[in-house]
């Protein structure tokens, strides 16, 4: 069993998931690779205690990255956007 | 805005500064919107970062730069308002400001006080002249024939004698575990006796085994702490020097290129009367200067102060490659008397109306050409440029009122504690 803190890894604050956030209540988090839909909604709703409506996600493939003639591949990596009912808010995103 | 002073001292004043709230938060966006322009967080292009972000992340910084920024304008306008003229920057002693509130900002500055010389005619003005005798002659050819003085080395150290010797610090064991060397006056020095005479018929190279100090003795030498100044040190006597005095007489006149031991007495006789009727003028201007800074108290600004202090300093601390800062205290009740003199002086030629006319100038353009001997043309002729300079101006000024101030005051005896020797 995964703790809560282990599925969510931590926020993701740019322009475009601020405008998300303003613009449709959705907060964007990167997140374990392994973990679902459910374990995040219900990660979220315990952590910052809110309730959430819906959960979207995406895989993010890591990057290929050259050292000279070495060739690697970073971690890939998963994105939640979290949408929350109106009126709720999480307080890490307020800036 | 709202500003308020209040007097701290004679020339110390605080101002006290209350912004508006929206006034200080309108001009707080200001400097906002300059920082949103320039912000670069993580994640944002430059200039798109929101504005509650950059002050959730800069707030602080934010805030010191517009009490900074806008901290200096408020104060010019305060003072402008208050028409008062600071002689130093003004010092923010305390600033309080929250988003939503007033700010409140209280600044510490000085001002020029106001001079008021009332008690200056008739006063009292404790001083005595030097008067002219025979031992003044004797005690200036005496310091000739110092001067004259032959050293020799004598074979067997006297009293008297210049002594340079090694002290080395003995150990348990006697053995010498550090030495410093010395150079004193055998019999007049701050060792003790049994020291002095210990040294006395002493050859160079000879070593004796002393205490230097007594028991009781404070000792008055850095290297030689008081802890163990009454052990025995190895003293080794390095060099003698003997003073040998010319006798005065008339080829010792004729040496220092006078005409013979009459001809000197009488120029010296003739040069000290000259110095010191300069001498006792001088010390009589201080002692003026002196009841008049009693009789007409006022204060003047620390900085004001510390500046002329560090003005007279400076010169001497550069030469002599010394820490100016530790000067400076020193100088501190000097640079106040001469400030309070000069003070003192421009308020009295204000109420006198004293003022320079062209026969004053004359005047002392003849003496000091009679002083050197020289044609007044000549002399106006080769100062020229001096005579036309403002400080001469002052000068003469400074000389009416002296003249001004030895005509209407009372001169008196020294009170009996503070008699000059």
């Amino acid at each position: 069993m995964k703790y809560d803190q282990e599925i969510i890894i931590a926020p993701i604050i740019t322009e475009k998931t601020t405008s998300i956030k303003n613009t449709t209540n959705s907060y964007t988090f990167k997140v374990s690779v392994n973990a679902n839909k459910i374990e995040i909604q219900k990660a979220i709703e315990k952590i910052f205690n809110v309730n959430v409506l819906n959960v979207n996600t995406i895989r993010q493939q890591g990057k290929v990255k050259r050292m000279g003639r070495f060739t690697g591949k970073r971690a890939d990596w998963k994105k939640a956007i979290v949408k929350l009912k109106e009126g709720d808010s999480i307080s890490d995103f307020e800036s | 805005m709202k500003s308020e002073i209040t007097d701290i001292s004679q020339c110390i004043r605080e101002l006290k500064i209350i912004i508006e709230p929206q006034e200080a938060l309108d001009e707080y966006n200001k400097v906002l919107k300059t920082f949103k322009n320039y912000a670069a967080i993580h994640g944002f292009r430059k200039g798109k970062v929101p504005i509650s972000m950059i002050e959730k992340q800069f707030g602080e910084s934010i805030k010191n730069e517009f009490i900074n920024e806008k901290l200096n304008d408020y104060y010019k306008k305060a003072i402008d308002e208050q028409k008062v003229k600071p002689i130093n920057n003004g010092e923010a002693v305390n600033v309080e400001w929250e988003k939503g509130k007033e700010l409140i900002a209280t600044f510490k500055f000085e001002v020029m006080p106001e001079v008021k010389i009332t008690d200056y005619k008739n006063i009292n003005v404790p001083f005595e002249e030097i008067k002219f005798s025979g031992s003044m002659v004797d005690e200036t050819i005496k310091d000739f024939q110092n001067r004259m003085a032959n050293e020799i080395t004598p074979e067997l150290s006297e009293k008297n004698d210049i002594i340079s010797a090694e002290i080395g610090f003995l150990n348990d064991e006697g053995k010498v575990t550090k030495s410093i060397n010395r150079n004193f006056i055998l019999g007049e020095n701050s060792y003790s006796k049994a020291f002095n005479s210990n040294l006395t018929g002493k050859k160079i190279g000879d070593e004796i085994k002393t205490k230097l100090f007594l028991k009781n003795q404070q000792s008055e030498d850095k290297e030689i702490n008081n802890a163990i100044k009454d052990k025995e040190f190895l003293v080794k006597v390095n060099s003698i020097k003997r003073k040998i005095l010319p006798e005065i007489n008339d080829e010792f006149a004729k040496d220092i290129e006078y005409d013979s031991l009459k001809d000197l007495k009488e120029k010296v006789a003739e040069e000290l009367k000259l110095k010191l009727i300069k001498d006792n003028e001088q010390r009589f201007n201080e002692s003026v200067i002196t009841a008049l800074i009693e009789k007409n108290k006022f204060d003047l600004p620390p900085s004001l102060i510390k500046k002329q202090a560090e003005d007279m300093v400076k010169p001497y601390a550069e030469k002599n490659k010394i820490d100016i800062n530790k000067m400076i205290p020193v100088y501190m009740s000097i640079a106040e008397y001469k400030l309070k003199q000069y003070f003192i002086m421009e308020e009295l030629k204000k109420i006198e109306k004293i003022q320079v006319t062209d026969e004053d100038k004359e005047e002392i353009v003849e003496e000091l050409a009679g002083n050197l001997k020289m044609e007044v043309d000549k002399y106006k002729e080769m100062y020229k440029k001096q005579i036309e300079n403002e400080e001469f101006k002052y000068l003469l000024e400074e000389r009416k009122i002296m003249k001004f101030l030895k005509e209407n005051s009372k001169i008196v005896p020294y009170p009996k504690e503070k008699k000059e020797k």
